[in-house]
């Protein structure tokens, strides 16, 4: 950061890179007289043009492709495109292999989450520049983190044929899945696991969080009888649910001058979907276990608090972990591995739980099986109005701060929102200007 | 399982001379050397923490896209001719950010060598190109010469 000073009324500060966050970007803070005028979270990554360049592509091929678009959440790109596919070809998931893609994307949350908590997040609440720093002092936490984290990634490597990007996930199931006794060991690397993530809700639950409570809508999946990830209807924290074909009629994208990612707007407004839209409209469905642990975490039913959370995602870690082991208890391989999925023409919605929020994705299909149409919705794209919003509040009532703790405090507050902005078109330079 | 000496073979074999790093691995392999580990498959550089934690020394092999490229040219470097770490973001943790963070738990090898290869094509397909094919002994060589040289250290016995 270089502070400089041009006339006693205007300053400039800027950031060469956010760092902790994926992808390049800028945010643009512009202070007149002493108050806020504007902020602009400027996303000037190259758009990727994956929508475009999977038209004329066989309908088969969208989980593999749509799955490079992210190193970290490929999962959730798999899964939104077989959900959305399998819509469009009027097929509904074989039950005997949903859980499987549940566990899949189990693996996804716990690596995603731990190394979001331990190496992104935590420093910002402990003081540290970042998580090599951490660690000097606080090995112990480092270790479980990576730890934790591995978990995740084994499990993920275990069902999706390998870590990062699988390749075992098709259309109507995988092509190939695992007997019973297969599963044990990954059973007991995630039963030690599962200690790691009540310590790390436990770690994270005793740091200071500053105070902001958002009053932007929330949006996430919900499901019956469980807390929804691999699919689901789309509840709202203020109005009624709807199917993901309605996702177009409420959810509207829109190009703003400073920035290459669309913003998305619910019904007109911001809103905010990931791990505190998650929480707050569906804590009521996790485990026993995990909500105890949010209760002794400090979490009411709901949570506001963006800077909460990474003690959300603590709780999410814990209930993922659970959750695997509960489907591998009840694991009995399935007689196939998937079911054909035979191509016919049409439209189909598909939407799930990616750790940062949700992802929706649309196709339109021939009779020959070929993508006429694509629309991928990524959550740092739908999320990206309410860290303007988060960033107006936290800069509105910090004004009296040092433009460099302004600063740190804005780079506190986009992290809070662990934003992939790699999916969402990529992360970031920073100015202050005060006019 | 900690041997003295690991190597690593950083790379997808399915995309040409990104294969480098295991056809360095599979030839060091073929010398069956005692008191050396081989690694490859790694995806998650963080799993490097746990391929050379406790080695004296790790000997990491990678393929390299450099423009303007001279293909089979080899490079070496130590720890400390990387760059030092900038930061981390949740996707792109490059070795030297791993090895820092290695540092801060002490989960680093005492030595670490870096060989990258050049590469002419890492499109699909199996298979060197003849450039980079040919710059594989030359690696293994001078590889072997690093271990031997570091085997031959007195403080380093086997099974340390």
């Amino acid at each position: 950061m270089t502070p400089t000073t041009s006339t006693p009324t205007t300053s400039t500060l800027s950031v060469g890179a956010l760092t902790r966050v994926e992808g390049e970007g800028a945010l643009r803070v512009t202070l007149r007289n002493g108050a806020l005028e504007s902020v602009e979270l400027n996303i000037y990554e190259p758009p990727r043009f994956f929508e475009a360049f999977l038209r004329g592509r066989s309908y088969t091929e969208p989980p593999d492709i749509t799955a490079r678009i992210c190193g970290i959440c490929p999962v959730a790109y798999q899964v939104s495109a077989c959900n959305a596919m399998e819509d469009a070809c009027g097929m509904t998931p074989d039950p005997s292999l949903v859980p499987l893609r549940r566990l899949l994307y189990c693996g996804e949350w716990i690596h995603s989450h731990a190394l979001h908590i331990y190496l992104l997040h935590a420093p910002d609440f402990l003081g540290y520049p970042d998580a090599i720093s951490m660690a000097r002092d606080q090995r112990e936490a480092v270790e479980r983190g990576l730890a934790l984290k591995k978990a995740g990634n084994r499990l993920q490597e275990f069902i999706g044929g390998r870590a990062i990007h699988p390749i075992n996930v098709r259309l109507g199931g995988f092509y190939s899945v695992p007997t019973r006794a297969e599963l044990a060991p990954v059973a007991e690397q995630l039963r030690r696991a599962l200690d790691d993530a009540l310590d790390t809700v436990a770690w994270v639950a005793g740091f200071d969080f500053p105070d902001l409570e958002l009053d932007y809508e929330l949006l996430a999946l919900t499901a019956p009888g469980h807390y929804a990830i691999e699919n689901g209807e789309i509840a709202r924290s203020a109005g009624t649910s709807f199917g993901a074909a309605e996702f177009s009629d409420h959810v509207v994208e829109s190009q703003v001058p400073y920035s290459t990612a669309l913003h998305a707007t619910l019904d007109g407004g911001p809103y905010l979907t990931g791990p505190l839209a998650r929480y707050s409209l569906n804590s009521s469905a996790l485990s026993p276990l995990a909500r105890q642990a949010a209760a002794d975490a400090g979490l009411a039913a709901q949570c506001r608090n963006p800077f909460r959370s990474i003690v959300v995602r603590a709780v999410e870690v814990v209930y993922a972990i659970e959750e695997a082991l509960r489907i591998i208890d009840d694991y009995e391989r399935p007689p196939r591995p998937f079911v054909d999925v035979p191509a016919r023409a049409g439209v189909g919605h598909g939407a799930s739980e990616a750790p940062r929020g949700l992802l929706y994705h649309r196709y339109q299909i021939d009779e020959d099986g070929l993508i006429n149409a694509a629309t991928i919705i990524t959550p740092t794209g739908q999320n990206q109005l309410a860290i303007e919003a988060d960033l107006r509040r936290m800069v509105s009532e910090n004004l009296s701060l040092r433009d460099s703790e302004l600063t740190a405090l804005c780079e506190r507050v986009i992290r809070n929102h662990d934003p992939c902005i790699s999916c969402s078109a990529h992360f970031l330079r920073l100015t202050v200007e005060r006019r | 399982m900690n041997s003295p000496v690991v190597v690593i073979g950083i790379g997808n074999e399915y995309r040409r001379d990104d294969g480098v790093g295991p056809a360095v691995v599979a030839a060091i392999n073929e010398l069956a050397l005692p008191g050396v580990r081989l690694v490859t498959g790694i995806e998650d550089p963080m799993d490097l923490l746990d391929a050379w934690s406790a080695a004296a020394l790790a000997v990491l092999v990678d393929a390299a896209v450099i423009s303007p490229s001279t293909p089979g040219r080899i490079h070496r470097c130590a720890a400390s001719d990387v760059a030092a770490a900038r930061g981390m973001s949740s996707h792109s943790l490059n070795v030297a950010e791993v090895f820092a963070l290695g540092q801060a738990l002490d989960r680093v090898p005492d030595q670490l060598v870096v060989f990258t290869v050049e590469a002419a094509d890492t499109g699909h397909g199996v298979g060197l190109t003849p450039q980079v094919a040919a710059a594989v002994p030359d690696v293994v060589a001078t590889a072997v010469a690093e271990i031997v040289s570091r085997s031959a250290e007195p403080h380093l016995g086997p099974g340390r």
